[in-house]
């Protein structure tokens, strides 16, 4: 059983850069500095930091899939790498059981000069997967993406909707337990992209707990049961999907009015 | 099946005292360990950085051997008169010693962007550190057997004994391997915070070749004392001699590998404990 748990993560970006003096004096205004986007503070050793994520506390089990949403710089991308073990909190505790696949980069490893072929071992690895495990794909991605023969040409060769075929492929043709979307998938054609979404369901249907973060009402509405709004790097809500985007609506209405 | 990972961040306020006594974590070693779980990972992705620098050229890595050739025969040629030795002896002298150097030197100065340069990679999928190491040493490994062009030309040409000494190189391999691991991790560690040591580093590696008995014979300097601490305090100078005898058909002294043998286990030692206290914070480095 796949579950999930973060006990007040904290993360805090530090400031590197020889200017970082010019930011001391915007720390702790009573006004804030921008609406989107964590606070900036000063920490323990007089450092200037960003605050992405402000004492998250989450408990996912089993079967969720939530959908993360919120405006820019809400901290939805921070709290998925966190997730997704790429950043360790500053502060705070996680505890993650299962199998974490990150899909925010799914072309990560593609080589151009490379063949389709060659790519979907290097794609593959970088998903996770083995030499023999991608191998064994290569039928499954062959009858997928339709590319036929052009699978033994560099991918230089391909159009652009040909390399999202094959990226595509190869990305939902792992077996996650726990699934982490940044943005969903991008699909292709239309023809494709009716086989496109059902791939991606019978993905999301693999996996024990999938996490979806985006800006896009009808994805989120679609693919989760369940919902966090992220505002400033702290959970402003959380519940069932359909409440959680109410509730963001007239939330943003209301800072809107309020301004 | 279940892989369960636990992550506290509480102990990371403590950063910063770098000289306090620590110990070495296992999330540290863990992430080491790696590097044999995912050796299949490594070396498809050294070779493949191979391949894509010298994609579409028809010689490919053979490119180094050739301009390392080109510097070795002109300097060969110079050297051999300034020092007064003879060519025949003087060229597999000075070709042994650049094969020798440069895996060495391009190790240290690629490694200064091994972190930087995988930003792209590092966030956005959950990567073992030393695995990326792994694979930049596999790739300087790949480019040293390509070197070996150069070592079979000068057997040829001039009197170079093959025997049983130049099996030793092994030994120099797995030098190359032990020791460049941490040179590397460490090196990409510190430059992945401290952005000034790469041009540091690049006129300091000038400076070591020429320090460094490589152009010249260690002997020629034996009787001075700032000469000794060239050559013999020198770690470059071990650290090359395992592989430079063996291509010259000679064992190296017993301690050049007590040399390589004791850097490789403290210079371990050390860099784990820096990389135990600090391998959280390098993602937030990038």
């Amino acid at each position: 059983m796949a579950s999930i748990q973060l006990k007040d993560v904290t993360v805090d970006f530090p400031v590197y850069d020889k200017h970082k003096e010019l930011f001391i004096p915007l720390v702790n205004k009573i006004v804030p500095i921008s609406r989107t986007g964590g606070g900036i503070h000063v920490n323990s050793g007089g450092k200037a930091i960003v605050r992405a994520l402000a004492g998250i506390s989450l408990d996912i089990k089993d079967g969720d899939r939530f959908g993360l949403v919120g405006l820019n710089g809400a901290g939805k991308t921070t709290l998925l790498r966190v997730l997704a073990g790429i950043y360790e909190p500053s502060l705070g505790e996680i505890t993650i059981n299962g199998k974490v696949s990150p899909l925010f980069n799914i072309s990560l490893g593609m080589d151009l000069d490379d063949t389709g072929y060659e790519n979907i071992i290097n794609v593959g690895q970088f998903l996770g997967m083995g030499v023999k495990e991608a191998r064994s794909r290569i039928p499954e991605i062959e009858e997928f993406t339709e590319l036929g023969k052009f699978l033994s040409l560099p991918v230089r060769t391909y159009s652009s909707g040909m390399m999202v075929r094959l990226s595509f492929a190869i990305a939902t043709s792992i077996n996650p337990e726990i699934l982490l979307l940044d943005e969903g998938l991008g699909a292709g054609d239309m023809v494709f992209a009716e086989k496109a979404k059902k791939r991606v369901e019978e993905l999301i249907s693999r996996t024990s707990i999938m996490i979806l973060a985006s800006h896009s009402d009808a994805l989120v509405k679609q693919m989760c049961n369940k919902g966090i709004l992220l505002e400033k790097g702290r959970v402003l809500f959380q519940g069932d999907i359909d409440d959680v985007i109410k509730y963001y609506h007239e939330h943003i209405d209301s800072l809107a009015a309020a301004s | 099946m279940a892989n369960i990972v636990h992550i506290s961040g509480n102990s990371m306020r403590k950063i910063g005292k770098m000289f306090a006594p620590t110990i070495i974590t296992d999330k540290a070693l863990a992430d080491v360990r790696e590097v044999f779980h995912r050796w299949e990972f490594w070396v498809r992705l050294g070779a493949v950085e191979v391949r894509r620098r010298y994609r579409r050229t028809y010689v490919g890595p053979f490119w180094v051997s050739i301009s390392m050739a080109i510097f070795i025969a002109a300097t060969g040629i110079v050297y051999s008169l300034l020092f007064q030795q003879e060519i025949k002896q003087y060229i597999p002298f000075l070709a042994s010693g650049m094969i020798a150097w440069t895996p060495i030197s391009s190790i240290m100065t690629e490694s200064c962007v091994t972190f930087v340069s995988a930003e792209g990679i590092l966030k956005q999928i959950p990567l073992p550190y030393t695995v990326l190491i792994a694979a930049s040493i596999w790739r300087n490994l790949i480019v040293f057997f390509h070197n070996f062009i150069i070592y079979c030309l000068v057997v040829l040409l001039f009197d170079v004994p093959v025997n049983a000494n130049t099996l030793l190189i092994v030994f120099g391999i797995l030098s190359y391997a032990i020791n460049g691991m941490w040179i590397a991790l460490l090196i990409a560690i510190v430059c992945a915070r401290y952005r000034d040591i790469q041009p540091l580093l690049v006129s300091a590696l000038q400076i070591l070749m020429f320090v460094t008995p490589i152009f010249w014979p260690a002997s020629m300097l034996e009787k001075n004392l700032l000469g000794k601490i060239c050559v013999w305090v020198n770690p470059f100078y071990h650290l090359t001699q395992v592989i430079r005898a063996p291509l010259l058909g000679e064992c190296p002294q017993w301690f050049v590998y007590v040399s390589v043998t004791l850097l490789a286990v403290f210079g371990w030692l050390f860099t784990l404990v820096l990389f135990s206290k600090v391998r959280q914070r390098i993602i937030y480095w990038l």
